[in-house]
């Protein structure tokens, strides 16, 4: 098994993806957290942004990279399996690995370390580059307290847990093109779309056990966002929400997938 | 190599049948293959060649029978790298994954040493490339690297699926060479080819399937059959009877639709020269003609009954363009 994930880790680092997607990472997660950074505590349009003096809006500020971080271990997850059968190396995984089972842990190993480091350098180049805007100014920039660090580790853990949902994806939907373009699609746009309906509809309870939503449980809860009451699960229930998820989609993937001929 | 018993390298296909969906892509198949020679795997495009291999590998669950190596189902192998090398059609690599990254992700899987990565890499003459993306091969080059990870576990068992295909005539004589020379350590070599004459200077025995069942399996030598003598003459009556006269052994056919063309069986050209010229007969064409193994191969294969109305079997396809990285 250490050998597998060995082996996952070096097909990772032996391709450009990995740093494609994560100047991405680092791109958006620069925009995301100077625009949170600096309309904190403005008034847009008659609404006023969270205050800096609220902890929970510069929890939000320094984790404003997960927003569009959790995408990209999405897409990650995906190609893993998808990008496998896209091209043909499948066969010579499973010509080393002929008892197939070991295949999606080895890769969800992987990419629980990958992601978490996508996820790391979000937050951490949140902090980098939030905490001074937030200083200067003239807010406090709370990094040791107000449940700043355990904000920022389970915005990285979030991120990586999106991997597995995208290998679980990448395993169900063989097709990598079809399977990104789902993925993402409903990710950034079909399921936020839908539980801000839910919540405008007064059904945030069913709302809250959505993947995003799940995810803001467990980085940043913005009680009020779009101007709607929203509902959020404890922390710790969004991320073992995050986790089912995973789980559901990598286990139906590795049982219907796995088993077929790879011809 | 020493250590390996000849019940090792055994090959056995075992009544292996496989059907996807209407399509009997394999029927019944039964043969065997033995270590230290080139076993030519042949039989027409669809003919279940691809699909068997991937039966034998695991890749594909027969519907019935059985494929074993060394006696044991490719799955229940301890270290299948280090036992197997195969080279299959619709391998793919990461366009984007240079040759040696490649080799070196097989090799951490199989827990194979790194250093043996660049051994391979030289004994397919691929060192040059070892740094380049794979995206940039040419079809020849990516065969190379095939065989290339199917050598990597310095394997007893070599199962290679039309490997000449996109290699240059240099690339072909050198595959040939290398081929002959593992079946000479006492490795089991079993090569797939849709054409005949590009394996019969390589192997030792022949395995001829078509429509998914076995049509002959024999030495090389066996279906090769006594030399043929061509002849083009103005007068192929006189000719014919000046032949049964001198040796009535000798088996005279003419060529439909060729006037005067024949074909000479159990003869060297010297001979029918010479009966020729004894016979005052006018010849415009004189040569011998190796038997052809292409025809033999045509013959066998046609024997069975025409295929059926439906498309072939989606296993023999051929892999989807190579794309660009991800």
């Amino acid at each position: 098994m250490s050998r597998l994930i060995l082996a996952e880790l070096l097909k990772v680092r032996t391709t450009r993806l990995w740093w494609g997607l994560l100047l991405a990472v680092v791109g958006l997660t620069l925009v995301g957290v100077v625009a949170n950074a600096v309309i904190a505590g403005m008034e847009i349009s008659g609404q006023a942004a969270g205050s800096l003096d609220d902890p929970a809006t510069i929890r939000r500020i320094y984790t404003a990279g997960v927003g569009t971080t959790y995408l990209f271990t999405l897409a990650l997850g995906v190609i893993s399996m998808a990008g496998e059968f896209r091209h043909q190396t499948i066969t010579a995984t499973l010509l080393a690995t002929p008892r197939r089972t070991p295949v999606v842990p080895a890769k969800a190993v992987c990419l629980l370390i990958v992601g978490f480091g996508y996820g790391l350098v979000s937050v951490l180049l949140g902090v980098l580059v939030g905490a001074p805007i937030v200083a200067l100014r003239g807010g406090h920039a709370r990094l040791l307290g107000d449940g700043v660090p355990r904000a920022i580790v389970l915005a990285a853990v979030a991120v990586a847990l999106w991997g597995l949902i995208g290998l679980g994806v990448g395993t169900l939907i063989r097709n990598q093109i079809i399977a990104l373009l789902t993925a993402i699609g409903v990710a950034f746009l079909a399921e936020p779309l839908l539980s801000l309906v839910l919540n405008a509809v007064h059904a945030g309870r069913f709302a809250q056990y959505l993947p995003t939503q799940a995810t803001a449980a467990l980085t940043s809860p913005a009680p009020a966002a779009g101007g709607l009451t929203t509902m959020y699960l404890p922390w710790w229930a969004g991320g073992l929400v995050l986790l089912a998820y995973a789980v559901i989609f990598g286990t139906l993937g590795a049982v219907i997938t796995l088993r077929r001929d790879v011809t | 190599m020493a250590r390996s018993s000849e019940a090792e390298g055994l090959v056995v296909v075992d009544h292996l049948t496989k059907r996807f969906g209407a399509v009997l892509a394999v029927d019944d198949l039964s043969f065997a293959v033995q270590p230290g020679r080139v076993t030519g795997f042949l039989g027409p495009n669809g003919a279940g060649k691809t699909t068997t291999l991937r039966m034998l590998l695991g890749l594909v669950a027969p519907t019935s029978g059985r494929a074993t190596i060394g006696g044991v189902r490719y799955a229940d192998l301890a270290d299948p790298l280090t036992a197997v090398g195969a080279c299959l059609e619709a391998t793919g690599f990461h366009a984007g994954r240079t040759a040696r990254d490649h080799l070196r992700v097989l090799a951490t899987t199989a827990g194979i040493r790194i250093g043996r990565v660049d051994e391979v890499l030289d004994l397919a003459g691929l060192r040059p490339a070892a740094t380049r993306r794979v995206g940039g091969f040419s079809l020849g080059m990516r065969q190379r690297l095939a065989l290339a990870s199917a050598l990597l576990g310095d394997p007893r068992v070599l199962l290679l699926d039309e490997p000449a295909n996109g290699l240059d005539p240099q690339g072909i004589a050198w595959l040939r060479g290398f081929l002959r020379y593992l079946a000479g350590q006492g490795r089991t070599v079993l090569v797939s080819s849709h054409v005949l004459s590009e394996v019969q200077q390589t192997v030792d025995e022949i395995v001829i399937i078509a429509r998914g069942s076995l049509v002959r399996q024999a030495p090389l030598a066996d279906l090769e059959g006594p030399p043929t003598v061509v002849v083009r003459t103005p007068a192929p009556a006189e000719l014919t009877a000046a032949l049964a006269r001198a040796d009535p052994s000798l088996t005279v056919t003419e060529v439909p639709g060729e006037e005067g063309l024949l074909h000479i069986g159990g003869a060297a050209p010297a001979d029918v020269g010479r009966i020729a010229h004894g016979a005052g007969v006018e010849l415009h064409e004189l040569y011998g003609k190796p038997s052809d193994l292409e025809e033999v191969f045509l013959a066998v294969t046609a024997e069975t009954p025409p295929p059926p109305a439906e498309a072939p079997p989606p296993t023999e396809a051929p892999p989807p363009p190579a794309e660009a990285t991800a």
